[in-house]
């Protein structure tokens, strides 16, 4: 099929009515918790994910998509407006965007975040649509051993991409795959680690531990942290940038959404590194340094539109290879699964219309974002006075009712509790739970591959430098941990995260 | 120092990793280990056991090395941890006993706004009140969930 053929087929799929419900749905959900503080879109994913399984599998992740997605523009408008980024993406947003309207150029920061993100948004599924057959294409010469080393390479550069320590980070994802053993061995038929639980035989389930490990980990860390609640008390002003504003921004935006293209593909990378970057490369460019920190349109325009791009390609390695880059994919992948689509270049093969469904659904996603952003500014900054303890009852119960209506069974509700108090716990000693779930979630992929690959060699290990394309993964791997223990990058990492 | 030691916050998070660790371990050893061409059901837990294991080592060997600067353990509120924690479960077992979406939810919503800060009692019973309505609705009139809405007398 010819490019124009399959975009057609996929703007076909995604603009049925119901799908287009869908898409509505999950944006103006991912935008308002990209709005509100103290919710991120993991937790709402995991909070939501059960109602999706009602629906069939292109509604579902046309409409998780667009949580992700939308969080995004939503995460400017609180970095902008109250200098509170809503996720880490944002970040470099609030340093001009907030100076911006503490100039009263609110309106304006808004508007050029929320046109960069969807001239992003477009370049960005325009590279998901291009790129994709060629990732597939590769992905089909892949047997179990490169599999194997991709998984590795993966769970590699999301402990290089963690916050704080790598040896941490690394045993998180060791973790979750010790906790992806949990249920009935396939090839044996054994029970593993179930204690005699007969609900356990098909493991613990991806919605209690991802809702537990985010969405009841987040409530509790709000609640002992006790955060101020902040209003918006000045004006928007006007909303349109005038042309001399316009000819700063759109390059910007453009630079953007290449950085952010390219750098969302890399695993463990994403959308918070994207912005970062941007940020620093308008800096460098810009004719006068000293106008960052008091309100530069680059500085909202590049990394709005590098965020956005990376949010649309972090779909490339999940689709075309089956490999999440980060936990929010991780919990898409866990969707796919549980709707029986399994991440993969067949998926582009087998079900097309999923695919191209998926892809289409999302530059329609960036369409309605636009118009739905720009009119609803005043609604969105009202919300954010909306009082947390009248937002975590709803949050828990929300989540409570998703977790119970997978399989109406209370001994899950026990699990969530568990994984809550488990993740809460993690975090207070300075562990991240995001490595935690993607070793959760590759963990029983790795250990089919593991095995494959090993049946095929009669248990020699050199199946894995035998091949080239697995020498090749496992080269960048080696190269992934040899970087981490240069003295440049630590201290590099160290500074990202103050 | 001894005592400074023991409640650093790292070297509480490596016997953490070094406890689970050696658990996964253990069990792993209860199931067949088999080959490394033909692995049995506690070969790929044994590894990540054990990786567990080693990473927990190196953490606590490091924390010792670093153990005059150490991190303390950070401490907790525990009114907010608790309740939370303890209205999930509330919400479980309720459900589970029979006493209806309605209730449950009511209750979860109720204990949930108590475990917070600036709980007031009248508002916190119109929200919890206002969610069961709200629940019952999506979840049984939308959605059709197959869950009962009242208590089952």
């Amino acid at each position: 099929m010819d490019f124009a053929s399959t975009i057609g087929l996929g703007l076909a799929a995604a603009a049925t009515p119901e799908n287009l419900l869908y898409c509505l749905f999950g944006v103006v959900i991912g935008t308002l918790i990209g709005v509100l503080p103290g919710i991120g879109p993991l937790a709402t994913m995991a909070m939501l994910m059960p109602a999706t399984f009602a629906l069939p599998p292109l509604g579902a992740l046309v409409m998780l998509a667009g949580i992700f997605y939308g969080s995004q523009y939503g995460g400017s408008t609180t970095a902008i407006l109250l200098n509170i980024p809503g996720e880490g993406a944002s970040v470099p947003t609030a340093l001009d965007g907030y100076q911006m309207a503490r100039k009263g150029l609110a309106g304006v920061a808004l508007t050029t975040a929320a046109v960069s993100s969807f001239v992003a948004g477009t370049i960005g599924t325009l590279a998901l649509a291009l790129l994709s057959p060629l990732f597939a294409a590769i992905a089909l010469q892949f047997g179990a051993a490169e599999y194997f080393m991709l998984m590795v390479l993966g769970l590699m550069a999301a402990i290089a991409m963690a916050h704080g320590s790598v040896l941490k980070a690394a045993a998180m994802v060791v973790l979750g795959i010790a906790l992806g053993c949990v249920g009935v061995d396939v090839n044996s038929g054994v029970y593993r680690f179930t204690f005699g639980q007969t609900n356990l035989a098909e493991g613990l389930g991806v919605v209690a531990v991802a809702a537990g490990l985010f969405g009841i980990v987040e409530v509790i860390r709000n609640l002992e942290e006790h955060t101020r609640q902040t209003s918006y008390g000045g004006s928007l002003g006007r909303l349109w940038p005038n042309r001399r504003e316009v000819r700063r921004a759109l390059p910007a935006a453009l630079r953007g959404s290449a950085i952010g293209t390219l750098l969302g593909i890399l695993p463990g990378s994403g959308a918070t590194m994207a912005a970062f970057t941007s940020y620093t490369i308008e800096k460098k460019a810009a004719r006068d340094e000293s106008e960052f920190g008091r309100g530069a349109i680059e500085g909202v325009a590049g990394p709005e539109a590098a965020n956005n791009a990376a949010a649309q390609t972090t779909f490339i390695p999940l689709l075309t290879l089956g490999l999440p880059g980060n936990a929010i994919m991780a919990i898409m992948m866990g969707a796919m699964l549980i709707h029986g689509v399994v991440p993969g270049p067949n998926v582009l093969v087998e079900q097309p219309v999923i695919f191209w469904g998926l892809i289409a659904s999302m530059w329609i996603g960036n369409v309605i974002l636009i118009f739905l952003n720009i009119p609803l500014v005043r609604l969105w900054v009202w919300l954010i006075t909306l009082p947390y303890r009248f937002l975590f009852p709803a949050i828990l119960t929300f989540t409570c009712i998703g977790v119970y209506s997978v399989n109406n069974e209370p001994a899950d509700i026990a699990l969530l509790a568990a994984f809550g108090a488990g993740g809460w716990l993690l975090v207070k000693l300075e562990f991240e739970p995001a490595p935690l779930l993607l070793g959760f979630i590759l963990g029983p992929m790795m250990e089919e591959y593991l095995r494959r690959a090993l049946l095929l060699s009669h248990g020699s290990p050199d199946i894995f430098v035998e091949r080239p394309i697995s020498l090749a993964l496992l080269a960048l791997a080696v190269l992934v941990v040899a970087l981490l223990s240069l003295p440049v990058i630590r201290r590099g990492r160290e500074q990202l995260r103050d | 120092m001894v005592r400074a030691l023991l409640f650093s916050r790292d070297i509480v998070a490596a016997l953490l990793l070094l406890i689970v660790g050696t658990t996964v371990v253990v069990l792993s050893l209860h199931y067949q280990l088999g080959s490394p061409a033909q692995m049995g059901p506690g070969f790929f837990p044994l590894l990540a056991g054990g990786l567990i294991v080693v990473f927990g080592a190196v953490i606590a060997a490091r924390a010792l090395i670093a153990a005059p600067t150490a991190a303390p353990l950070p401490g907790f509120a525990a009114k907010p941890v608790l309740g939370t924690l303890a209205s999930i479960v509330l919400f479980g077992l309720v459900i589970g006993g029979g006493g209806g979406l309605a209730l449950s939810v009511f209750l979860l919503s109720l204990a949930a706004s108590a475990s917070g800060h600036d709980f007031r009692v009248l508002p916190s019973i119109v929200l919890a009140a206002a969610l069961a309505a709200v629940s019952v609705l999506i979840f049984v009139v939308g959605l059709r969930l197959p869950m009962p809405i009242l208590p089952a007398l």
